[in-house]
């Protein structure tokens, strides 16, 4: 039966004259699209969740140490220590981001944004609720408050603003800030920082509990697609969420971290392509290479299923391992290409701007490929698309 | 003695020949009831918003940018109104003002944006026009009810060819858009589409196989160039239609297609006896006493006939006018029924040049949704009218007259993405037309990558 279905397929690819030679050898490759899924839930995404949580945690205790500390000898110390928990818990933040599937992108991506609501930010909101609850901690409560004002954006400002001065304009500036000395000032913000700090530990503990096994299961969820009471119609549709996921590298990483704050696309500043500092994300760390970089090496472990299974191995089931290699190379090169990058973004994208260009050209030839022969070869759709009719 | 007649009279005879109306009564029903069924789920299924809300920018065909959206909420009620317009076809209620008031507000909402294209829309536009002065309400339907005068046993047989021309025209050119090499030889797209759709029951581990791909590619080249000739004959009309339903229930199935399946399986049975519904309902097997019709067709009405038909079999043929690969280059793409022969995905950045030699890169998806954005990705037409607008905006923020130009890596049936647009030229500069675009890089000469894989699960 299989020498005569070989024969069909030499008889036909005969009559086209090249139209594709089947390779012998090809007949016994085979792939497993839900070990793939099992692979990644279990050994890429949900140990990012189970660090990103562990971090939250931390960043808890350190933001604790901190608001003790102030008015002490330790309190640089302790500040120092905190605003380097919250570089370590958005790190681990950052390799989530980019996977964003499953119970972090359900309801409108909610949970996500309730934990990093970038680029929906707002250093005045966040002011404004320092006041609010310095005013009245007792009955302050932060989870019914809007994103912008929560999370680890918000986190960010209270740890790194080196100015005490309200970033509000005089007319929306919260009432009463201005009277209160410099030491209630810092007890206010890290009294605010604290709350979320502790809002995010629980966000992150959510998620957490959305992939593990023994409660959620999110992982078996992905692993079991396509089966009776699965919310995927097939292996083949939750695979598409995960790629779906990996064009975050493409809209928010190359265009919105990268270009936008370099002005090498039109921004908030312009259309000409000015430099814009009002687009960086995490400017008062600042951190937004390391975010980036955070970013590029999750799309690699998702890429490569880490030591399992990953779109490295699907691409190379089907006959497309020169992609896959190809895409790594781009990857790898981005990668330096970012490490490359002098200081942190927003200084090299006025001091040294071939730099940031050379870096968004590597992110570039890897989502070109992701935008392109990828989803031919694999037969996935964009995100936003799934759903619509074709023909 | 009298003269025998000639080729030309003994058409015009058969043309004019009364033909039982419930066959045609029966399709209008039918069509109607998916028209419905279309129009619901795109009520439901937020699409709306996704088509018609979202987007910040429109792609427009020539001659009708002046066409917009309703606000959301008037879209919602447009599509309600369109709901209840195929139900009155399909009752034959009011029924001429009802198909007319459905083909303007269908093509209107096809009319809106480019990137909303789909053969079978365009199909249903063509219908529901052909509707509008077809007398498919002759019986079955209330206004037959209600009206003596519009009451009919039969109708003359130019109505039926008519419409079994033009689903044959569609039939016929979806076939022939499938003979190229990739289709028949690479075994591509179906390769692809079908080793994403193991999931399948019970057939479903056979799809990764290529053998499979062969069969089914060729298998449905066969179907497309030939159903038509195996529904009009009698003998062949029940085998060809079991085939007609496994090969769109298939493709039901595996694709997200719409109502394509259901619509083109209704369209099957114009080809039907015209008095099938009278057997099948009532079991009758007589024909309809002819009734005192039309003697000739007016040639007025020959002219319209012949020129619709014209533009119907030449429209879709245009693509030979232009050199290279109509599904890399997209000449003649549309209106031409190449249905599902292609997966095409690109990666498209604008670059602008200011007067004063600055540059910016615009992503596309700064006036795109997902959607839109692919569409555009794999047609160079779209492409250029998104570069104008975005020349244009430039223009109207003071920058002056900006140049655009294109990076267009696209890639085709599995192949390696290259670049579809030459990326030399300013885009702003460059005006669409019908004449070949050579702005549009030659296509790919190597084979499309094949997808070999046995147990992909």
């Amino acid at each position: 039966m299989r020498s005569a279905r070989l024969l069909l397929v030499c008889g036909l690819a005969a009559c086209g004259g090249g139209g594709g030679e089947p390779r012998p050898d090809a007949m016994q490759v085979s792939f497993d699209r839900s070990a793939m899924l099992r692979n990644l839930g279990e050994n890429v995404l949900l140990p990012a969740v189970r660090d990103f949580d562990a971090r939250a945690d931390a960043l808890v205790t350190a933001i604790a140490a901190q608001c003790d500390a102030l008015g002490t000898p330790d309190e640089e110390a302790a500040r120092a220590a905190a605003q380097d928990a919250w570089k370590q818990v958005m790190l681990e933040w950052q390799r989530v981001e980019t996977m964003q599937l499953g119970p972090v992108a359900m309801d409108n991506r909610l949970l996500r944004d309730r934990i990093y609501s970038w680029p929906v930010t707002s250093a005045c909101a966040v002011d404004q609720e320092v006041m609010a609850r310095w005013n009245d901690p007792a009955s302050y409560d932060i989870t019914t408050e809007l994103v912008n004002r929560r999370g680890l954006a918000a986190v960010e400002y209270l740890t790194f603003a080196a100015s005490l001065d309200t970033s509000c304009p005089p007319q929306s500036a919260p009432a009463g800030w201005d009277a209160l000395s410099d030491a209630d000032k810092r007890a206010a913000r890290c009294g605010y920082a604290e709350t979320a700090a502790i809002d995010l530990a629980a966000q992150a503990q959510v998620l957490r509990d959305a992939w593990e096994p023994e409660a959620g299961n999110y992982v078996d969820v992905l692993a079991s697609a396509g089966e009776a009471g699965s919310p995927f119609e097939s292996a083949h549709a939750a695979v598409n969420v995960v790629s779906d996921a990996l064009f975050y590298v493409d809209y928010f990483v190359k265009d919105m971290k990268i270009a936008e704050p370099a002005g090498i696309v039109p921004n908030a500043c312009g259309l000409a392509g000015t430099v814009c500092p009002a687009e960086l994300e995490s400017p008062h760390a600042p951190h937004g290479k390391e975010n980036v970089l955070a970013n590029l090496r999750a799309f690699r472990a998702v890429f490569t299923g880490g030591d399992g299974l990953g779109f490295d191995d699907f691409l190379a089931a089907v006959n497309a391992a020169e992609l896959s290699t190809t895409m790594l190379a781009d990857l790898d090169a981005a990668v330096a290409a970012v490490e490359a990058i002098p200081g942190d973004l927003g200084t090299a994208a006025v001091d040294a701007p071939e730099a940031v260009a050379a870096a968004h050209a590597a992110v570039k030839r890897v989502t070109d490929n992701l935008k392109s022969q990828f989803l031919t070869v694999l037969s996935l759709d964009i995100p936003d698309d799934v759903a619509a009719d074709n023909d | 003695m009298t003269s025998r007649p000639t080729t030309i009279e003994r058409v015009r005879a058969a043309l004019v020949r009364p033909v039982d109306a419930t066959g045609l009564a029966a399709f209008r029903v039918l069509f109607g009831v998916v028209l419905f069924a279309g129009i619901v789920r795109v009520l439901t299924s937020g699409w709306i918003e996704k088509m018609y809300v979202e987007p910040r920018f429109f792609f427009s065909y020539w001659g009708f940018e002046w066409v917009r959206p309703w606000p959301a909420a008037w879209m919602y009620v447009h599509y309600a109104v369109l709901a209840v317009l195929a139900l009155f076809i399909a009752a034959g209620l009011f029924y001429r003002a009802s198909a007319a008031l459905f083909f303007i507000g269908f093509t209107y909402t096809q009319l809106i944006d480019v990137t909303n294209y789909l053969n079978h829309h365009y199909l249903v536009s063509l219908l529901a026009l052909l509707f509008v002065f077809l007398p498919l309400h002759a019986t079955w339907s209330i206004d037959a009810w209600r009206k003596p005068s519009v009451r009919r046993e039969t109708l003359p047989a130019w109505v039926l060819w008519l419409l079994r021309a033009q689903i044959a025209i569609v039939y016929v050119n979806a076939g022939l858009a499938k003979a190229t090499s990739d289709w028949l030889f690479g075994a591509q797209p179906l390769n692809i589409w079908l080793t994403a759709r193991m999931h399948t029951p019970i057939i479903g581990p056979w799809l990764g196989e290529l053998w499979v791909a062969y069969v089914a590619s060729w298998g449905a080249f066969l179907y497309d160039t030939t159903i038509v000739l195996w529904l009009s004959w009698r003998r062949s009309r029940p085998f060809a239609f079991a085939a007609v339903i496994v090969f769109h229930g298939l493709t039901f199935l595996w694709f997200n297609i719409g109502i394509f399946p259901f619509l083109m399986t209704v369209n099957a049975t114009i080809f039907f006896a015209p008095s099938w519904p009278r057997r099948l309902v009532r079991g009758e097997r007589r024909e309809p006493r002819a009734e005192g019709g039309e003697r000739r067709l007016a040639r007025p009405v020959a002219a319209l006939i012949a020129a619709y038909l014209a533009v119907q079999v030449l429209v879709p043929l245009r693509h030979f006018l232009y050199a290279g690969d109509v599904l890399w280059n997209e000449e003649g793409m549309r209106w031409s029924w190449k249905v599902m022969v292609r997966e095409k995905h690109g990666s498209t950045t604008f670059y602008v040049t200011l007067p004063d030699g600055r540059q910016v890169q615009v992503p596309p998806r700064r006036y795109l949704n997902g959607r839109q954005e692919r569409e555009m990705a794999a047609q160079p037409d779209l492409i250029l009218q998104l570069a104008h607008r975005i020349a244009r905006d430039y223009e109207d923020a003071g920058y002056g007259r900006v140049e655009v130009r294109a990076e267009s890596l696209v890639s085709l049936n599995g192949r390696r993405a290259r670049p579809m647009i030459d990326p030399t030229r300013d885009l702003a500069r460059v005006e669409d037309g019908l004449a070949p675009k050579d702005w549009i890089l030659s296509g790919p000469t190597e084979p499309p990558k094949q997808l070999e894989v046995v147990s992909w699960r």
